[in-house]
């Protein structure tokens, strides 16, 4: 709970009070609107280029479990995904507040959001254990004032590989930056 | 045949005993060592930053296919990349790297580390945050980064130029928070 206190505050002193999904896209500006489906074809080029790059079952099981995840965030929601794909000691870095740790600390973080979010793996890496996973994100974010902003980002995620072969999320962070091409 | 077969198991009882041990052993000091080391590498890494400069320092560091999430997002990977990140940061930025902790693979091979950073201008502290990192070792057994991260907020004075944060996967990035937008293509704060 206080993690949950601090990151709102944080939060609050940046002006952002979550977005809202599934908003009424009659209040989203079209450019805005344009913008977050130009972010999202980003995100949908760079699943493909990741599933194209995947040689080995490993690397495929770790594309499809990255995409996989990003697809339950959209129906589930984010806290029910982040929560499901979480190992139990995995962390969750979010700058300038405390880490978030396991599935029960990530669940914390997500309480409430309803972001629109979008993401999917650019490129990978699988080696032992290990996977890493990295690519753009998509946010559709409204502010308090009710403005409807779209944002891109981008991720890193480690996973790591459980005794029953799933991955499991293992450290993870992302941060917002310019749009453009990713390579 | 019974006394030999006796014999044979007290001979064979020890070895047992030790695989027993072995096997069941966990992993974790292993694991521990290795972390302690990619650790260390990272703490190396971050004074060569400040001896060096951030371009050099990223540049003999990065992998030829690691990748820099800068604010431009373009940057090819590589020494390359490194060139085309720290190329556009002013002559006297300072960027103090202060890794916390690391985490490494079963086998030893790949791993992550995490810290926070402190970006200057000069005197002053421009930005702050937190960068997450993935290492993987070359066929010499040297760390190399194969993708990093970094996360964070930019100090007051140039507060108006970060862009807003979110619970996870947000926040502006110290690239993008150090330049002017107008250098780095950063869309106006909300």
């Amino acid at each position: 709970m206080i993690r949950l206190i601090a990151l709102v505050s944080a939060l609050a002193a940046l002006g952002f009070s979550g977005p809202s999904f599934g908003q009424d896209e009659r209040s989203i500006a079209p450019a805005v609107a344009s913008q977050f489906l130009a972010y999202q074809d980003v995100v949908t080029a760079s699943a493909a280029h990741a599933r194209a790059k995947a040689r080995t079952r490993a690397e495929k099981s770790l594309v499809e479990a990255e995409i996989a995840f990003a697809g339950d965030a959209r129906v589930r929601g984010l806290q029910a995904a982040f929560r499901a794909v979480w190992a139990d000691d995995g962390v969750l870095f979010t700058p300038n507040a405390p880490l978030a740790i396991g599935p029960d600390g990530v669940g914390k973080v997500f309480e409430g959001d309803a972001s629109d979010v979008r993401w999917a793996p650019h490129d990978f890496a699988v080696r032992g254990d290990l996977g890493v996973t990295w690519g753009p994100t998509a946010w559709l974010i409204r502010l308090p004032d009710g403005q409807t902003i779209a944002r891109q980002g981008r991720f890193v995620t480690t996973w790591k590989r459980q005794r029953d072969g799933r991955w499991k999320v293992w450290t993870d962070m992302g941060n917002f930056g310019p749009f453009s091409p990713l390579p | 045949v019974r006394q030999a077969l006796a014999l044979l198991l007290l001979v064979l009882m020890p070895t047992f005993a030790v695989g027993q041990e072995r096997a069941v052993e966990p992993a974790a000091p292993a694991a521990e060592q290795g972390a302690a080391a990619l650790l260390d590498t990272d703490r190396a890494f971050a004074l060569e930053i400040l001896s060096l400069g951030p371009k050099a320092a990223y540049g003999g560091q990065l992998a030829a296919d690691g990748i820099l999430y800068d604010a431009v997002g373009a940057a090819p990977p590589g020494q390359a990349g490194a060139e085309a990140t720290f190329a556009r940061f002013p002559p006297d930025a300072r960027l103090r790297r202060s890794p916390e902790g690391a985490r490494v693979s079963g086998d030893g091979n790949s791993g992550t580390s995490w810290g926070s950073y402190e970006l200057g201008d000069g005197e002053a502290v421009v930005a702050t945050g937190r960068y997450l990192t993935s290492w993987r070792k070359d066929e010499s057994g040297v760390w190399r980064i194969l993708a990093e991260l970094a996360a964070g907020r930019s100090a007051p004075r140039s507060a108006a130029a970060a862009a807003p944060a979110s619970p996870a996967r947000a926040s502006s990035n110290w690239s993008s928070v150090t330049l002017p937008p107008a250098a780095t293509g950063a869309p106006p704060a909300p």
